[in-house]
């Protein structure tokens, strides 16, 4: 619980909670509790973006809601993708993949500019 | 990561009741912080220290709560709306299902519809046209008509004196003008004081407007004066400016000959200004000559009121302050006015440019709005009917537990498709026909260009469906689906119910009927007055009788000699042409425009009781009389030698003649006008006696309608008033024969006179009764259409009541009654809704035909034979109503019809 965890950009939570619950049905908590693992704890995603974001992607129709029973045996509402979602996922991905590679390209670039030689 | 759980069975059903937002959203919180805190005591924390840690974590769970609140209750919303849609879009393809099954049905339905939405959306966008939409004016509702005499002088000092309004005057007939650009056309002018424009809002277009020196003679640019304009300057409409300089921006200051003078253009006027009269093109400084304020009414007044006043205010002053100090300004020749003024007041000039138009209007709205009511009953009456026969599939629907609210909600959408497609329908036969409905209406009606399809027109076409489809929809709706607990039973409650049902439409069916019957005593009382009109004797004959108007250019200007040069040499040349029995001139003619009047002085006769003696006057040559069919009853017409340089002599109107002088003869005895158009003598007096040489019989001048004016005939070469000239031509036949050669005839005398308004006076009456013929004629179309409906309703009841009886006459015929009782049985009932309908309707007429007193003529609204033909002709629609669906029961074959059942 460190403060230089990264916080998550605005809009990389929706591509986050559609890849979360790709994998299957969750509720909040597992959507939230899955990225700290599969980040190691790089990220904190923090509530008052994730459940926001949820309910929005509800209303968008990319996930569906319904009430569950948790292994615990307690009250929880699960997430579910819808075809609509899967699309979606599809798509952001591969924005995603792009938009990673470019970032990657600039980060790493090791040679100075050629018109920059000259100077 | 997680398995899910399986949804316990109780929270499905939460569903039916909506969702809980608050409560959801509370639950998924605490789980969350629930989740985390567990994670935490298996990483080792205490449970309270857990708990706490989570809570910290977790944060602020209000801006979260509130957010989620929020997204969920919009989504909600979208989740509503949307199965609604779905419902309604299952609901009207099921209606269409239903039209698919029914064609024949639904179609009379849809057409009676529509051609109901079509009436009623035409006769609104005309009333909207003429009456609702404001005047294009700034601030329409402060614009005032005074009416007063109309004189100059009255304009100027009132103009002076008001304090509650702004005055400006125009001469009130579209006198017609000639303009010599290339060849002769006419164009409608208008004198107007300096002033006008800026009184009604308008700015020209180009260059400006007239000032108040250019209204007085010997004003800059002015060059001549008659008593209704001034000649020098003029301002062109776009139209005008457009056609003679093809829209040059350069045409301020140029010239354009008017009459045979040359008239500088001062301005031009944007391109949807065309006060007072329709279509405008010329616009003169009206001539405000101090000199000469008392003669001819040439100056009627329209007024702006200042802020702060009212319309009760201005009338106030008007009558108070303005009337009293203008007596002391009017001649000293009129002498006792005390009771001058008494009548002036101030209107709305909305309501003035409408007029009479008004009242026909309102009938015909009012009629479309009966019409559609018995089409509504009419429609659900057969929409019963059939929901009636429908039952079964009805009561299937709740017995698989469609609610009463669901049913309804059916039957409204099935009706609202209906709505729709009619609706549709309706604005398109509407917008097709309304051109036709335009082109039908009398062309004096004011405002006809206002008239058109707009989105007004179209929300209340739309509102006018919907607003249908609810009134013949949403009863049958609530009573079929009252009964569906009768109808399971199918015992002796469906009985009942259908006893409801039966009495239901029985009423429906009489209130159709006494609206027929208002409509169509409104119908027979209007096509009375339009016949009581045609059959009233103009006073001449009027077959065999070309009319036709020349204007000479520079007529006014020219001396008397050279005017009764042309005049005599056109008399002369028509008189000799062939096909003409005999021809005249005169300065005004009836059913035209342009009659003046003035007061006058009998001998020396004191003027007692402060009555004004008042009369119409124009000049006529010898011949008008013997041509136009008009008797002289006393002393002598006109003859060759009622020149210019002898005696000065006139003729009187019977009721003139009756009015002023009584039983008395007035032939001998001398007039004087007090009014100075005429020439005046070798020593400049202008004020001349005319002696009465005789009395002629009564002509009906402005319209049929009303009595007909007193008159003073004038010689036209001792009274030369005009700015064009009225040719009467009998002919020994056809009269249209003489219309081709006129104008060669003409140019003959002059190429440069334009020849024009070449009518029969066949023709002219026919215009002068086409206001009244329209609201008799469209009324009589609607009285036809409702009394059509009705008499099917009716029918219909009857029709339906048979198919229910059946079984009841069958036995009733097992049991030994004969065909005649059965038919007594169902004709009775058919005759007692007859008489019902007409119960109802006859009181309502009463009432009703109030609205129509305005439009009445020579009949009274309770005329008692009228009546009595109007009953007899319903009650012989409701007989032929009864008598089918009698003579089908009488004809039942007991056994047949028993072995059905």
């Amino acid at each position: 619980m460190t403060n230089d965890r990264l916080s998550i950009l605005k809009g990389a939570m929706d591509v986050l909670i559609l890849k979360a619950l790709s994998w299957g049905p969750m509720h909040g908590y597992g959507v939230s509790y899955w990225i700290r693992q599969v980040t190691g704890e790089a990220f904190e995603l923090q509530e008052g973006v994730l459940y926001p974001a949820l309910h929005r992607l509800e209303r968008k129709r990319w996930i569906t809601s319904e009430w569950g029973l948790s292994e615990n045996n307690r009250r929880a509402k699960y997430y579910e993708l819808t075809a609509l979602g899967r699309k979606q996922l599809r798509r952001e991905l591969s924005t995603w993949a792009r938009f990673a590679e470019a970032v990657g390209k600039v980060v790493n670039a090791t040679e100075k500019p050629q018109w920059l030689l000259d100077r | 990561m997680r398995k899910l759980g399986k949804t316990p069975m109780w929270r499905r059903y939460l569903t039916f009741w909506g969702r809980d937002i608050d409560r959801d959203l509370y639950d998924e919180v605490e789980f969350h912080i629930e989740a985390r805190a567990r994670e935490l005591i298996d990483a080792g924390w205490t449970p309270e220290a857990a708990r706490n840690e989570a809570r910290r974590l977790f944060g602020d769970p209000r801006p979260i709560l509130s957010k989620c609140r929020w997204i969920d209750s919009r989504f909600e919303k979208e989740k509503r709306m949307t199965r609604y849609l779905e419902d309604l879009k299952s609901d009207v393809r099921f209606a269409f299902r239903q039209f698919q099954r029914q064609p024949k049905f639904w179609a009379v339905i849809i057409l009676t519809l529509v051609i109901g939405i079509a009436a009623g959306t035409n006769i609104f966008a005309v009333v909207d046209g003429v009456l609702l939409k404001p005047l294009p004016y700034s601030e329409p509702e402060r614009l005032v008509r005074l009416i007063t005499g109309n004189l100059r002088g009255e304009f100027f000092h009132l103009s002076q004196l008001a304090t509650t309004m702004d005055l400006a005057a125009y001469y009130p007939l579209p006198r017609e003008v000639t303009v010599n650009a290339g060849e002769p056309a006419r164009l409608v002018g208008a004198g107007v004081t300096a002033g006008f424009f800026e009184l009604l809002g308008a700015r020209p277009a180009l260059g400006r407007t007239f000032t108040v020196d250019e209204t007085r003679p010997g004003g800059p640019g002015i060059v001549g004066t008659t008593h209704w304009r001034t000649y020098g300057l003029v301002i062109l409409s776009t139209g005008v400016w457009q056609t003679y300089f093809g829209g040059s921006p350069t045409v301020i200051g140029r010239t354009l000959t008017i009459e045979g003078v040359p008239h500088t253009i001062v301005g031009v006027m944007p391109a949807d200004f065309d006060f007072p009269f329709k279509g405008t093109g010329l616009w003169f400084p009206h001539s405000i000559d101090p000199a000469n304020l008392w003669a001819g009414n040439v100056a009627t007044m329209i007024g702006r009121l200042r802020p702060g006043y009212g319309l009760e205010e201005a009338r106030q002053e008007l009558r108070t302050t303005l009337v009293p100090s203008l007596r002391k300004f009017l001649p000293q020749q009129w002498g006792n006015v005390d009771k001058y003024g008494a009548d002036f007041d101030v209107r709305p000039l909305a309501g003035e440019i409408v007029g009479s138009a008004r009242s026909v209007l309102l009938v015909l709205l009012a009629a479309v709005g009966v019409v559609l009511l018995v089409l509504c009953v009419n429609v659900a009456n057969l929409l019963l009917a059939r929901g009636m026969a429908r039952d079964r599939e009805l009561a299937t629907r709740a017995a698989l537990g469609a609610g009463r609210r669901r049913l309804v909600r059916q039957l409204v959408s099935e009706n609202l498709a209906v709505a729709l497609v009619s609706g549709a329908l309706g604005i398109l036969v509407s917008w097709a026909s309304l051109r036709m409905l335009v082109a039908f209406l009398p062309a004096d009606m004011p405002r006809i260009e206002q008239i058109q399809m707009d989105v007004r027109t179209l929300l209340f076409a739309l509102g006018l469906s919907i607003l249908t489809s609810l009134a013949f929809g949403l009863l049958p709706a609530i009573r079929v689906t009252r009964r569906d607990r009768g109808l399971l039973s199918r015992g002796t409650g469906g009985v009942q119910a259908e006893a409801r049902e039966g009495r239901l439409t029985r009423v429906l069916a009489t209130l159709e009927f006494s609206l027929a019957v208002v409509l169509v005593v409104s119908a027979a009382l209007l096509l009375q007055s339009l016949w009581n009109l045609a059959a009233v004797d103009p006073g001449f004959r009027v077959d065999q009788l070309m009319t036709a108007r020349v204007s000479p250019p520079g007529f006014p200007d020219q001396t008397a000699s050279s005017r009764r040069l042309f005049a005599e040499r056109l008399i002369e040349k028509l008189q000799t042409a062939p096909g003409v029995k005999s021809a005249a001139i005169a300065n005004a003619i009836p059913f035209d425009s342009g009659l003046h009047g003035t007061m006058f002085q009998i001998n020396a006769r004191p003027r007692q009781d402060g009555r004004a003696y008042y009369a119409a006057y124009f000049g006529v040559s010898p011949a008008y009389l013997e041509t136009m069919g008009i008797p002289i009853l006393e002393g002598r017409g006109f003859t060759e030698q009622d020149r210019i340089d002898s005696p000065r002599v006139a003729l009187v109107s019977r009721s003139a003649a009756k009015e002023y002088w009584g039983g008395e003869s007035p032939v001998g005895h001398r007039i004087m006008f007090f009014d100075q158009r005429q020439y005046p003598d070798a020593a400049g007096d202008w004020r001349r006696w005319f002696t009465i040489v005789g009395v002629v019989d009564d002509v009906q001048f402005n319209d049929l309608a009303s009595a007909s004016p007193k008159m003073v005939y004038l010689p036209i070469d001792q009274y030369w008033d005009m700015d064009s000239l009225r040719l009467v031509i009998r002919t020994p036949d056809d009269p249209s024969r003489v219309a081709t050669g006129l104008r060669a005839i003409v140019s003959s005398v002059d190429p440069s006179t334009p020849v024009s308004d070449i009518r029969t006076y066949e023709a002219r009456l026919g215009d002068v009764v086409a206001r009244p013929r329209f609201a008799a004629y469209l009324l009589t179309a609607f009285a036809a259409i409702a009394l059509f409906l009705a008499t099917l309703g009716v029918y219909g009841v009857l029709s339906y009541t048979l198919s229910r009886r059946i079984p009841e006459i069958a036995v009733r015929l097992a049991f030994g009654a004969s065909g005649r009782d059965v038919f007594t049985l169902l004709f009775g009932q058919g005759v007692r809704l007859t008489l019902a309908g007409l119960a109802v309707g006859i009181p309502a007429t009463m009432a009703a035909t109030r609205l129509l007193s305005g439009l009445l003529f020579g009949v009274q609204p309770t005329d008692l034979r009228l009546f009595a033909t109007v009953v007899l002709i319903l009650f012989a629609a409701g007989f032929a109503a009864s008598y089918f669906p009698a003579r089908r029961a009488a004809r039942i074959d007991a056994m047949t019809a028993l072995r059905q059942d």
